[in-house]
Formats: C-alpha cells, structure tokens, sequence
C-alpha cells in the first residue's frame, strides 16, 4: 500500500514510465495502459494514460508527468469554525488512498484521486442556524445551495429527518463535519457516481442499510453501509472503479 | 424392506440435518452493543439495527457512556439509547446534557450533546414517561437558561447554546410521536411565534417536529427510521 507523500512522489513529478505494450502503440494518441513505478517502494500500479504524439520509435523509455483520474471538489466551511486546506486536503488524501490502494485480489487498485479544487472557501450560516449545527430542514437545504463540493458544518443533527449523522448528501454536493473521515468522503462520492450499498447478508438499498453489521463479509468495501475497518476501508471491485472514472476529470 | 430402511435412515438423516442446523442458528450470536455503537454509519444509524439490540443492551450501552475513552462512539451510543427506548436510559442522557461535562468540549462530546434531546424524544413515545415531561418543561429558552449548563463549544457564541438546545427539545419532542407532544407543539407554535426575537430560530425546528410526529403517529419508528 503506498502512503501519499510516495503517490506525490510518484504522480507530483516527473516519473519514470515502463512501458507495458509495444512502443509503437504509445506513439499514437489513443489511450492505453502503462504501468507507472513508485521508487520507493518498486510496486507497480496499472493506470490508463494518454500519450501524445511525437516519440521516438527506439527509446525504451521516456520521461512525462503522470497525473492519475482525479475529480476536483470545492470545499465551504461555516464562517464561525476553523477547517484549514491542510484539513481538507488529509481527507482527500485518506479517501484517495482507500480507492487507489490494493488490499486483496478482490480490491481492484483503482487509478484515480479526489482533490481539492482551490483554497477553502467560507459561508455565512443560513437565517435561525445556531452553532453551526444543522438541526432542521430549511437549514439543512440553505447549506446545500451553497456554491461548493463539500460544505463543513460543525454538527448534522438533521439529515432528511432528525438523527446523528456524520455527513449528508442530497446527490450532487456534500454537507460534512469537520471530523469526517475519508472513508466516508469515498463512500458519498461513490453514491455521486451512481454506487449502491453492497453487502452480502443484509440486502441494503441504494438509500438504506437494512440491519447490516461488521460481521458482513462485505463490511470491508468502501460501499458497505458503515465504517468497520477505520482507515483501512477501502475494498472496491474494477466495475465500482471505473464508476468513480467516470466522473473524473483526466 | 431394504428400501424402507433406506428411506427411514434418509428421513432421519434429513431431519438431523435440519435439526442441527437450527441450533447452530440459535446458537448465532447478534452483534454485541458495543460493537454496533462503535461502527460509523455513514447514513445514520438504522432503527431496526439500534432498536433490535434490546434492553438487555442498555446497561453495556450506559456504561460506555460513563468511559471517557469510549468518547468517539458517544453520540452513537445516545442514539441508541433513545431506539432501544428503555426508560433506564433517561436518567443518565439528562446528567450527560446538565451536569457531567464542564468547559469546552471537543468535537466528538458536541456530536454526542446535541443528539441528547432528540433520543430522549424516542424515549418519551409514552406521554406518561419521565423523558416526555423533561422534554415538554424543557421546551423554552428561560428552562435552558435555568440549568446552567457548564460546558462550551467554540461554535457557539453568546446564548446560542441555549438557543441550540431548545431547538433539539423541540425536535426531541417531533420524535416523541404521540398526541400530547404533537399539542404540545402547537402550543410552542403559538406562543413563540409572538416573541420575534426567537422565532426566527425554532419556526423550521416547529414545523419539521410537527411533521415528524405526525409521521410517527400515522406509521411507526420502524417505517419512520429505516
């Protein structure tokens, strides 16, 4: 599993390409697979690049800048709370490492990260919201009219009905807390992406979770309905992969 | 009467199977209540999930409450306090508001604070119960002002800490589902609505109760809560 100051390494920079396929397909501008090295830890990761004209046929290798899929968010936070780019960025980071990363054969390692898309920025609590707790409807809908990706609020206690709630999303934007994890930040984009709960025993919807418990042998993947594994949640199969491609930007 | 002995050991075999099987299941034992409290339920906890572990789970559940290392997993183990709906819980959800915390709270405590008054709502589904005339004496900013409360979160400024707990009682009281909260309700509609001052915070918390309730009323927590 690689840590993101190596993907950085990687992907941040110039990085060394080995050619999976004959070179004479890498001149051409279609998209093909390349197996990208991190030196640090010599692991090879399969990512799909494009490849631009006007190589020279006899070299074996060559130097580009490799950038994986990436969906770039905004991020609000509550003009009355403190969430820094470096908080928002740990969260990107997290959430990217559980969907980039191989656990099992049965994890794809899925070529793609989520980013920041500039500073965060601030917003005003709606009229009647105190403490930057969502707690009813009209608030809950005014924080999601605001202009970004992911909007920080210091509690959810209303998410189309009253409960707890670490996160909440009305299936274009997210509303998070200042402590929600990555897994979660995988799991919302995933629903964004049109992914459904999976399980194997509890028969979850799309929207609901049934009585699913970390005794599911599904209890693993970024889909499942909960987080039971903490920072090591990241299970997701090469279809749920290319769900998330799909809304990348390349 | 070779064939018969054959079908008479397949019947008993056959129902041996069965038979095994059945206690194996009986003998499957549930998800412990600490181990469900300590999941992170990106949509929410379920009832039937909360519900399903039974009063048997509420001492457990009250104990983890009292253990400052089980702090994360608080606010869920409020929220399942209040679906068990086991009146044993109430005294213990009300000291955690009023009189356990003191000074500025992290955030994890704040999650599990304001989630205090809305399980006392699923607690207080009987009219009668201990946590239904908390919630109904509670559901003014002179009560909250009353109690004191010792502890802060940078978040709130001012009296918005009252102001944020008067709102919860009122959605406390949308969960409690019954008749008299549901009057109740009216009543605070009535009479806040002239105070112009507060209004303005608790009118979308009055309307949202109202609704809630009576979704309860007309269909249960369990097809309310899914």
């Amino acid at each position: 599993m690689w840590s993101r100051p190596t993907q950085r390494a990687v992907f941040g920079s110039i990085a060394t390409v080995l050619f999976g396929v004959p070179l004479v397909l890498a001149q051409t501008t279609a998209e093909t697979s390349f197996r990208v090295r991190d030196d640090q830890s010599d692991s090879l990761i399969d990512c799909a690049f494009v490849v631009r004209d006007g190589l020279s046929s006899d070299e074996s290798s060559m130097q580009l800048l490799a950038r994986p899929p990436r969906r770039p968010m905004t991020v609000s936070r509550l003009s009355t709370i403190t969430y820094t780019n470096a908080q928002a960025d740990g969260i990107f980071n997290a959430a990217s490492s559980l969907i980039e990363a191989s656990q099992s054969n049965a994890d794809a390692s899925c070529c793609y990260e989520l980013r920041r898309s500039g500073a965060v920025g601030t917003f005003t609590a709606p009229s009647g919201m105190v403490g930057g707790v969502i707690t009813n409807s009209s608030e809950s809908s005014a924080v999601f009219a605001v202009n970004a990706a992911v909007k920080i609020v210091s509690g959810i206690s209303f998410c189309g009905q009253s409960g707890s709630y670490v996160g909440c999303a009305d299936g274009s934007t997210l509303i998070f807390t200042a402590s929600t994890g990555g897994a979660t930040l995988a799991h919302e984009v995933g629903h964004l992406q049109g992914l459904c709960h999976t399980s194997t025993s509890c028969n979850p919807t799309c929207g609901q979770c049934g009585t699913c418990t970390c005794s599911d042998a599904s209890a693993f993947d970024v889909m499942f309905c909960a987080i039971c594994n903490g920072a090591s949640q990241g299970i997701i199969s090469s279809s749920e992969c290319s769900s998330y491609r799909d809304g990348a930007t390349p | 009467m070779s064939r018969l002995r054959l079908f008479a050991a397949l019947f008993l075999v056959l129902f041996g199977v069965v038979g095994l099987a059945r206690t194996g299941s009986a003998q499957q034992a549930g998800p412990t209540p600490a181990s469900v409290a300590r999941m992170t339920f990106h949509h929410g906890i379920p009832y039937a999930l909360g519900h399903g572990l039974g009063p048997q789970a509420v001492p457990e559940l009250l104990a983890m409450l009292e253990r400052t290392e089980e702090r994360p997993y608080w606010a869920n183990v409020i929220r399942i306090l209040g679906m068990i709906g086991d009146a044993r819980a109430v005294p213990g959800l009300i000291a955690f508001v009023e009189t356990r915390l003191t000074g500025e709270v992290d955030a994890e405590t704040f999650q599990a604070l304001i989630q205090v008054n809305q399980s006392l709502g699923l607690l207080a589904n009987d009219p009668a119960s201990v946590a239904f005339d908390y919630l109904s004496r509670a559901a003014s900013l002179s009560a909250w002002r009353s109690k004191q409360l010792r502890w802060t979160f940078p978040s709130l400024r001012g009296e918005e800490r009252e102001i944020l707990m008067l709102k919860l009682t009122i959605n406390g009281l949308g969960n409690a589902g019954n008749a008299r909260s549901a009057a109740r309700l009216t009543e605070l509609q009535r009479d806040l609505s002239a105070d112009t001052a507060l209004f303005p915070y608790v009118r979308g918390n009055l309307s949202d109760a109202l609704l809630l309730n009576e979704r309860i009323q007309r269909d249960g927590y369990a097809r309310v809560f899914q």
